[in-house]
């Protein structure tokens, strides 16, 4: 654990351009990994010219725009889902939260199965009314949840704890009654719901990695704030940070990465919970190192559980939010039972 | 010296003031200790003193610029604090931890200097965690968890460091270890200290002022012996106490009397007759043993007069330095008849305490029981050339008992007990 420590970055990134490799090598189609490189370098400018295309032009058609956005929308998802948590978890100094926490989720939850419901149609960038409603809703979620919680000019964790899971049940509620009234959307919405990255397209790669750099950018400048955050709220007040501020920011951040996730992909669990507790157990819990590794741990988590969810019952294709609960939870209850020692020491010594 | 924090009409609290009409000054280098019962807003003036709360009227002043307006940064280069939330869940390092101390003096994508680490490793050598850097701060003991918090707050460089019961959750030794290195600093660093302590003899021993805090207000505040008095001690605390000095450091001292024993009625009625500081002790057992104690002649201001007064005992005085007078002779004469026993301590006589002598002798004429503690020689004790030694030698003629010391004097008392 100590030598992978100091490389951990470097390793994981590595690991994942292998799993990107691989990932859009898979596919009803077999395409070698080696062949998916050098059709993936030749989309590169400069590089090119210097090989000659010796494949038939569908697999480049099936590698760049089927294959490849679903990827990377997985890496982008899984990248944005995990550093949620890890700003979550660190934020609410408590390993039960995740990025579905303060209600985020369930108002992109709400904002979907509307527009479902309804009917909408939508075009902006070429996306649909679905992500283009649930993300909306999530933001107003997230606003109504701060100002909920709010109390004088500061806001409280467990206010904003309790909150989130007043909305949560609320809009749950509503997501429930929706269904109810509209039967005939039902399959469309618990589809929808269970999460997944079929018929993704770059559209929703380009909606969501602008969200993802300027969430990453936020998380690494505010790192040193969320450590000495850890510590106690009134104690990094003492050593100069406006905490109030950096958490408004923080909290909004992890937010709208949460909504957007969900916006482009449905519901997918355990990815913001686990992966910065893994992350936590090999770099600890400094965010300076937790950030990175959890992004770089999130999208690999991400890609692989896709993968599975391809190729298990293939031709079938599993809901990618089963597959992440199905194999995360057996995973997480290992984790939990082979690590001696407090994963995120609470309670009492 | 230089006043550098400068509290104005401060009021403080979360909905309802905690404290009102706060004004003191406090210097440069002072080291001031602040006391009072839990819930009298220690913590709270410490909160808003920092800055984390906002004061809800008047201003926090500290070298000429208002803490509550302050940069969060400029503030945190000034102020450190060691708050009472010690706990920490992560395993951050002990290093890690006192460099967070550094935060204030790092730009903000930058890394720690080399003039960092020297300041961690400084802070690290004086608080004596040198050792522990690489530990993880959750594994820690509460004495060791406490002098890291301390490390990174010297860490900050402050010129006022505020502590919120720093020894609160201690063993003695490191209570005692705490509070030597919070002095030291105050010594060695020219840092300014502001601390809530609840052990008052700590308080005492280790702050150059006191500030007592009760019912919303400065209830007293000023030198250590200013503050504390019995009587301000037993307003406050509602506990009747006696203050005595330290006998290494002669600093005032607090101890308790138990309110059980004041309250029982069951012993015998004993008067003492003691004086000079010699007779504390005697009235200390005699109430603890649940007698009804009553004493005199004293004057007034005599350490024992003190004592009694603290007790609660009955008492016969007389103004400071004057001789014992007729009238007090008798009503002290009174007072022994109507008691079981009279105590005469191992007091030096002079010609101002002389008469109680005499009143003892014609005690025990009346036929109650006299116990003489007999600690050292009349002779040696005997300023009235030769006047005391005589009357002495006859009461102890007529007394029930010489004794050795006070421990003896209650069994003697114990015998008289079980005969009635």
């Amino acid at each position: 654990m100590e030598c992978f420590k100091g490389y951990a970055v470097w390793i994981l990134t590595g690991i994942l351009l292998i799993l990107i490799i691989l990932a859009v090598a898979i596919g009803s189609i077999h395409i070698s990994p080696l062949q998916v490189l050098r059709i993936l370098l030749h989309q590169l400018p400069g590089i090119s010219g210097h090989a000659v295309p010796n494949w038939p032009e569908s697999y480049e058609t099936i590698i760049v725009l089927i294959r490849l956005p679903r990827v990377m929308l997985a890496l982008v998802v899984g990248s944005a889902l995990a550093l949620a948590g890890a700003i979550f978890q660190g934020l609410f100094k408590n390993p039960m939260a995740d990025p579905h926490i303060i209600g985020a989720s369930s108002g992109a939850g709400l904002g979907a199965t509307l527009a479902i419901t309804l009917g909408l149609s939508l075009n902006w960038n070429g996306l649909g009314a679905v992500p283009l409603v649930a993300s909306a809703g999530a933001f107003i979620t997230v606003i109504l949840v701060y100002n909920v919680a709010r109390s004088g000019g500061t806001v409280p964790i467990p206010n904003l704890l309790l909150a989130g899971v007043a909305f949560t049940s609320l809009l749950s509620a509503l997501i429930s009654l929706l269904m109810y009234l509209g039967q005939d959307q039902m399959h469309t919405i618990v589809f929808w719901l269970m999460g997944g990255l079929s018929g993704r397209s770059w559209n929703h790669v380009i909606f969501a990695l602008p969200y993802l750099l300027i969430g990453t950018a936020v998380a690494v400048y505010y790192a040193r704030d969320l450590n000495l955050m850890l510590l106690g709220e009134d104690s990094a007040y003492n050593l100069g940070v406006e905490v109030e501020r950096v958490k408004a920011i923080l909290l909004l951040v992890a937010s709208i990465l949460t909504g957007v996730a969900v916006a482009a992909s449905g519901m997918i669990g355990f990815v913001g919970l686990i992966v910065p507790h893994v992350a936590r157990m090999v770099v600890g819990p400094d965010h300076r190192k937790l950030v990175p590794v959890s992004i770089l741990a999130g999208a690999i988590l991400l890609i692989t559980a896709d993968i599975l969810a391809r190729t298990i019952l293939a031709p079938v294709e599993l809901p990618l939010g089963v597959v992440t609960a199905l194999f995360g939870a057996p995973f997480f209850i290992l984790l939990l039972r082979s690590y001696r020692g407090p994963l995120f020491r609470t309670g009492s010594d | 010296m230089p006043e550098f924090l400068l509290v104005r009409d401060l009021a403080c609290g979360y909905t309802y003031p905690v404290l009102e009409n706060l004004n003191f000054e406090i210097e440069h280098g002072s080291c001031v200790g602040i006391i009072g019962p839990n819930a009298s807003g220690k913590t709270t003036l410490i909160k808003t003193l920092c800055g984390l709360l906002k004061p809800q009227t008047g201003q926090v002043v500290l070298d000429e610029r208002d803490v509550h307006k302050m940069k969060p940064l400029a503030r945190s280069r000034q102020v450190a604090v060691v708050s009472q939330e010690a706990r920490i869940d992560f395993a951050f390092s002990v290093a890690e931890v006192v460099m967070m101390g550094r935060h204030p003096y790092i730009p903000r994508m930058g890394s720690p200097s080399s003039q960092d680490w020297e300041k961690v490793d400084w802070a690290m050598e004086v608080t004596g965690v040198s050792k522990l850097a690489s530990r993880s701060i959750s594994g820690l003991s509460g004495g060791e968890r406490q002098r890291v918090l301390i490390a990174r707050a010297l860490a900050q460089e402050p010129d006022l460091l505020l502590l919120d019961e720093p020894t609160s959750s201690l063993d003695i030794n490191h209570q005692v270890e705490i509070l030597d290195l919070i002095k030291h600093l105050n010594h060695r660093q020219r840092m300014a200290i502001f601390m809530a302590i609840h052990d008052l003899n700590l308080a005492a021993q280790y702050c150059d002022r006191l500030m007592l805090v009760h019912q919303n207000r400065i209830f007293a505040w000023g030198n250590v012996e200013e503050v504390l008095t019995p009587d301000n001690i037993r307003t406050v605390y509602g506990h009747p106490v006696i203050i005595e000095r330290h006998p290494v450091y002669r600093c005032p001292q607090v101890v308790l009397l138990s309110r059980l024993s004041a309250a029982s009625r069951e012993g015998l009625h004993v008067h003492a007759v003691v004086g000079g500081g010699m007779g504390i002790d005697i009235l200390l057992r005699l109430t603890r043993h649940g007698h009804r104690v009553s004493t005199g002649v004293l004057n007034q201001g005599d350490s024992d007069w003190q004592a009694a007064r603290d007790m609660e005992l009955a008492l016969v005085d007389v103004p400071p330095f004057a001789p014992v007078g007729e009238k007090s002779c008798r009503i002290n004469l009174e007072m022994m008849c109507r008691s079981d026993a009279v105590i005469l301590a191992s007091i030096p006589f002079g010609l101002a305490n002389l008469p109680n002598l005499e009143t003892l002798l014609a005690a025990a004429g009346n036929g109650i029981p006299v116990i003489v503690v007999e600690q050292d020689l009349i002779e040696n004790r005997d300023f009235t050339q030769g006047v005391a030694t005589r009357l002495y030698k006859e009461l102890v003629k007529s007394s029930l008992a010489v004794v050795k010391d006070s421990g003896d004097a209650l069994q003697v008392l114990d015998g008289i007990g079980k005969r009635r």
